[in-house]
């Protein structure tokens, strides 16, 4: 019944007087590409230049609101912390719609927030510092939650971390009342029938003098230093057991082989295979559909790791 | 950052243009990449770093760099980039001692 109420959506510009920063199709407009009402701002916006990951996307999301592995209070509780970390207002607004709808009123939500709960100081480091969560910090939680919940949570709040930054980057402000989980998912046909917008030729990399615009210091990890963090990344103890091959009894033997050499993708199919397999999904579909330079990108990965000294 | 290393050499480069390129980025050599990639590096540890703190102008300055939709693209993949690192970080997995991300194998005969 939900998606038989007019809903109108406001597609807030990024800061009053500004524009939005990237065309807002009206919701008319956006189901041209993504048939099913109502869509939430983020998801218009993605849409207009990656109509197929956006489509992805929403059955992610879909997933984390509103079928969480988790169970959906755990799951909006843990969005609202981490993204309040993080200062976004949509995260939050979503987090609690989303946690009303599970049975969690704003006031419990908040009262959670500021409890003695150790999963609220470790939703936070995870949204700020993850790097510097410890061993001891870690051991008590999966005392508590066990290794699939852990690995679940952990998901969780790497979403968070993940569509935080999309909603923060896209200038998206909260709407008067946030679109509810959309509940479906598109088919082959759908995606055949949609046309990824033509991109412009990315700008020309040879090395044109421009002056240096490197804003940190890096120091700190150059020369030896650097090969030395990577050695001892090798060399952690894992915080969970690996989770037995049986567990990846669901894939084909060609996928098994490769995700038991990858240990990223071992223990999150092993665990969580609903949330990964999403996630997976919406990745592969962003890879097919915007055709992106392998070298460009993974340099961009390399400094998204430095900054996050993430050295895995 | 293992990975994202290993991806470079499985993107093409070998072993010394790798070591070559992050001694480069983390040193804050920029000024030996174009002004567009310098953009870009720069968007991407300040979404990484202090999200909340990204601007109009940073966004208005990478879609003048790269158009529209490759700054969608970069959008999307900076935050799938602080995804991956969570995981990375809070379980904080074992760094595999080889290139794990080779050719894909081919697919199984029905």
């Amino acid at each position: 019944m939900r998606f038989l109420l007019p809903i109108i959506l406001f597609a807030l510009p990024a800061s009053a007087g500004e524009p939005p920063r990237f065309p807002m199709p009206s919701n008319a407009e956006a189901w041209k590409a993504l048939p099913n009402p109502p869509l939430p701002p983020w998801a218009r916006a993605v849409s207009a230049s990656l109509p197929k990951t956006a489509a992805k996307l929403l059955e992610l999301d879909d997933l984390h609101r509103a079928s969480s592995p988790l169970r959906n209070a755990l799951a909006a509780k843990l969005r609202w912390v981490a993204s309040d970390a993080v200062g976004s207002r949509y995260g939050k607004a979503i987090a609690e719609f989303d946690a009303k709808a599970a049975g969690v009123a704003k006031a419990d939500l908040e009262a959670w927030a500021k409890s003695n709960d150790p999963l609220v100081p470790f939703a936070r480091k995870m949204a700020l510092a993850a790097d510097s969560i410890t061993d001891s910090e870690f051991k008590k939680l999966l005392d508590i939650h066990g290794p699939e919940t852990m690995v679940g949570i952990v998901h969780a709040l790497a979403y968070a971390g993940f569509h935080d930054r999309m909603l923060l980057a896209l200038g998206i402000e909260p709407e008067k009342e946030p679109v509810p989980p959309l509940g479906r998912t598109f088919d082959a046909k759908w995606y055949e029938s949609i046309t990824t917008p033509a991109r412009d030729p990315m700008p020309a990399r040879t090395a044109v003098p421009a002056p240096s615009t490197a804003t940190f210091d890096w120091k700190d990890l150059t020369g030896k230093k650097m090969p030395e963090e990577l050695a001892t990344q090798r060399k952690r103890p894992l915080r969970v057991p690996l989770p037995p091959e049986e567990s990846l009894a669901f894939m084909t033997e060609a996928s098994r082989a490769r995700t038991l050499k990858i240990v990223w993708s071992h223990v999150s199919q092993g665990y969580q295979p609903k949330m990964t397999g999403a996630w997976f999904a919406a990745m592969n579909q962003f890879q097919a559909e915007a055709k992106i330079d392998q070298v460009f990108t993974n340099t961009l990965f390399w400094i998204a790791t430095r900054t996050n000294r993430c050295f895995y | 950052m293992g990975h994202s290393e290993m991806l470079l050499a499985v993107a093409g480069l070998d072993d010394e243009q790798v070591r070559k390129l992050t001694a480069m980025l983390a040193r804050g050599e920029w000024s030996a990449f174009s002004k567009e990639d310098q953009v870009a590096f720069r968007f991407t540890h300040k979404l990484t770093g202090k999200p909340a703190s990204i601007t109009d102008a940073d966004v208005k300055e990478l879609i003048a760099a790269y158009g529209r939709h490759r700054a969608m693209d970069i959008i999307w993949y900076v935050s799938w980039c602080n995804y991956m690192t969570r995981v990375g970080d809070g379980l904080q997995l074992p760094l595999e001692s080889t290139n794990v991300f080779g050719p894909a194998p081919k697919k199984e005969k029905p």
